[in-house]
């Protein structure tokens, strides 16, 4: 109760506030804006959390991180265009109701299902996360490399178009993890015998370049001038009583896929929006209407994307391994405030663990109240022209990249990557396997070669709980392959 | 040729890449004191390389899926028209610092970003000094960090 009391006195500070505030607005326009999104948000403000103090800098980032899941859904229902992937499906009906003239009715359920559904999201990671971690306390390295190894294995499964290409994604990014000193005996590791190299590449720099640098490219690229090109008007918000009593068993239902599949290491809230959407259908009494403007299909996809808030906080408090992109980046705030999230992080920083969820509930009532006043002013986040938006951007970018390592040389490394970001969309490669095997792999490394000092490599095949996750982790890259040989067999 | 498939140049290119990056990961230095038991330093890179060279051969074996056009030759101008405009920032950010590099990549990037439309030369202007002054406000007054000087004018 002292550490509640004690985070709640370091976030209910003037500044604190006014920053999540900043934090959450600038989440949410970035989350309506197609092609950028919160992850950008948090990438291009985390140069900035240098100078904060901890409590300061993961109140801020969960913010935008917040704002950012929250408002995809506004370019969804506007636009017909998703302002993040975490609001992929909630186009297939969102939009439809626009063009219904029913859009003030898909935003109002929208903003409720949003707030009702990351709230008790936290709630379950304040009471999970300290008993997952009291087990993984007991956890050996042994363990702790065959639950990375078992979470970066269902990302490299999800590549379902081409697992060859989650692979190779996945690999680069234990390549890139491997540059500089070695965790144990300090060899240094393609370094071409440069000094800056020596220490890795920052986590901040692949971040601006493979996540902002090449988005920007990319969207200047494909061309446009602001988003929004229609006039398009939105009156104020009214409550969704009926659309709520109606789809209660849909709310429960989706909140749980969001809460377990952002739970599930690398799933996050984009899957749980697409799972979500797609059990909402099939369980559904008039599955016909969905697609053409059908209220259920937008609450279930938005009740999930933020219900996996929570979910991801889980794995990232009580293990130290990310559940998403944005959770590997707050992840990276949390290691530059020289914190390890992890088993030992509720024991060693109880007041900051309190920190990242109460910090959460209040930018999730902070999202509520701005998204329900600043409604009529949607399209205009929208209509922001990107000859002002970008340029902008770009100079943060490049700032953030410079500040990060106090030298050009991490701006020449962020103009490299995000030239290999473009690279990496030219091939179809997915981002995501490449990133967080980037996140995970020092602590896959270390616990790899830990485990082997300790013991020979059978260790981790007896244990019991490695032997399950290696198991787990081989099964579901086979099952791709399995799948449709079976079905075909079945059909045969 | 041309039918041979982006993916499969990509399989080849990946086991290129894979070969190379054998051949560096052999070239580390064995560790002054051994821990007892320790893979050593080769061994993650090489599990990383293993991974892409399979991912490469599977590339290479696999049906050619097809690929649709990634961008259009317009689109390709103006993505290594913002490219080579980052590549130049950096440089002059290296050469001349913050501000005066700031200001005219801010210009320039908007002329770009606006395309056809004719943007009004004193908002422009004003954008550009605005945003640059007060990204170097924020940054040297409130956060105290130090942005680059630039080479020139730490040589006069």
């Amino acid at each position: 109760m002292t550490d509640v009391l004690s985070a709640l006195q370091a976030l209910l500070t003037p500044s604190c506030l006014a920053l999540m505030l900043v934090g959450l607005v600038m989440g949410v326009v970035l989350g309506a804006i197609p092609g950028l999104g919160g992850g950008i948000g948090i990438t291009l403000m985390l140069p900035l959390t240098f100078a904060m103090d901890s409590t300061t800098a993961i109140a801020f980032l969960m913010s935008i991180s917040i704002g950012g899941i929250s408002g995809g859904f506004i370019g969804s229902v506007l636009l017909g265009i998703p302002g993040d992937t975490t609001s992929l499906s909630t186009v297939l009906d969102g939009y439809p109701m626009t063009q219904k003239g029913e859009t003030v009715r898909a935003l109002s359920a929208c903003v409720v299902v949003n707030y009702f559904s990351t709230v008790p999201s936290i709630i379950l990671a304040m009471v999970a996360s300290p008993l997952i971690a009291g087990v993984a306390v007991k956890l050996g390295p042994w363990e702790f490399f065959g639950l990375c190894i078992f979470a970066l294995s269902m990302i490299v499964s999800l590549s379902k178009q081409n697992i060859f290409k989650g692979m190779i994604a996945m690999g680069g990014g234990f390549l890139f993890a491997s540059i500089g000193s070695d965790p144990l005996t300090s060899i240094r590791r393609f370094t071409f015998g440069t000094y800056e190299l020596s220490g890795g590449i920052s986590t901040v720099s692949v971040m601006l370049g493979l996540f902002a640098g090449a988005s920007i490219l990319m969207e200047f690229a494909r061309g446009g001038n602001s988003a929004l090109t229609e006039k398009v008007t939105v009156s104020g918000f009214k409550w969704p009583g009926r659309d709520l009593v109606n789809n209660v068993g849909n709310i429960l239902r989706s909140w749980v896929i969001g809460a377990v599949i952002g739970f599930l290491p690398g799933m996050g809230a984009t899957l749980a929006n697409v799972v979500a959407y797609a059990q909402a259908q099939s369980a559904s009494k008039h599955p016909e209407e969905f697609g053409k403007g059908c209220i259920d299909g937008v609450i279930a996809p938005e009740t999930a994307n933020n219900a996996s808030i929570g979910g991801a906080l889980i794995p990232l408090l009580s293990l130290g391994i990310p559940g998403d992109g944005n959770t590997a980046l707050l992840l990276a705030a949390l290691t530059i405030q020289g914190v390890q999230a992890g088993p030992l992080m509720i024991r060693n920083y109880p007041v900051l663990v309190y920190v990242c969820y109460i910090a959460a509930i209040i930018a999730a009532t902070g999202v509520f109240l701005v998204e329900i006043v600043g409604m009529p002013l949607f399209p205009s986040f929208l209509k922001i022209p990107y000859h002002y938006l970008y340029p902008g951007i770009i100079a943060m970018i490049f700032l953030g990249a410079f500040i990060n390592t106090s030298s050009m040389f991490g701006v020449y490394t962020m103009v490299a990557l995000a030239l290999l970001g473009v690279l990496l969309n030219f091939f179809e490669i997915p981002g995501t396997p490449f990133i967080l095997s980037y996140v995970l792999g020092g602590m896959i490394e270390s616990n790899l070669r830990r485990g082997l000092s300790y013991s020979d490599w059978t260790a981790f095949l007896t244990r019991p709980v490695s032997m399950l996750f290696i198991i787990a982790a081989a099964v579901s890259i086979v099952l791709p392959f399995v799948k449709p040989l079976l079905k075909k067999n079945s059909s045969k | 040729m041309k039918n041979f498939g982006k993916d499969r140049w990509l399989g080849i290119g990946t086991l290129v890449f894979s070969v190379v990056c054998i051949i560096a990961i052999q070239q580390f230095p064995d560790p002054v004191m051994n821990v007892t038991g320790d893979p050593g330093a080769k061994l993650f890179p090489t599990f990383g390389v293993i991974l892409m060279a399979i991912g490469g051969v599977g590339l290479i074996l696999q049906k050619n899926q097809g690929a649709k056009a990634f961008m259009e030759r317009a689109e390709y101008k103006r993505l290594l028209l913002l490219a080579v405009t980052l590549a130049v920032y950096a440089a002059a950010l290296y050469l001349v610092g913050f501000l005066i590099a700031t200001v005219v990549m801010l210009w320039v990037v908007m002329g770009f970003m606006a395309g056809e439309e004719k943007l009004n030369v004193v908002i422009r202007v004003l954008y550009s000094v605005f945003v640059t002054a007060a990204l170097y406000l924020v940054f040297t007054n409130i956060l105290h960090y130090q942005l680059p000087a630039g080479l020139i004018f730490s040589l006069l």
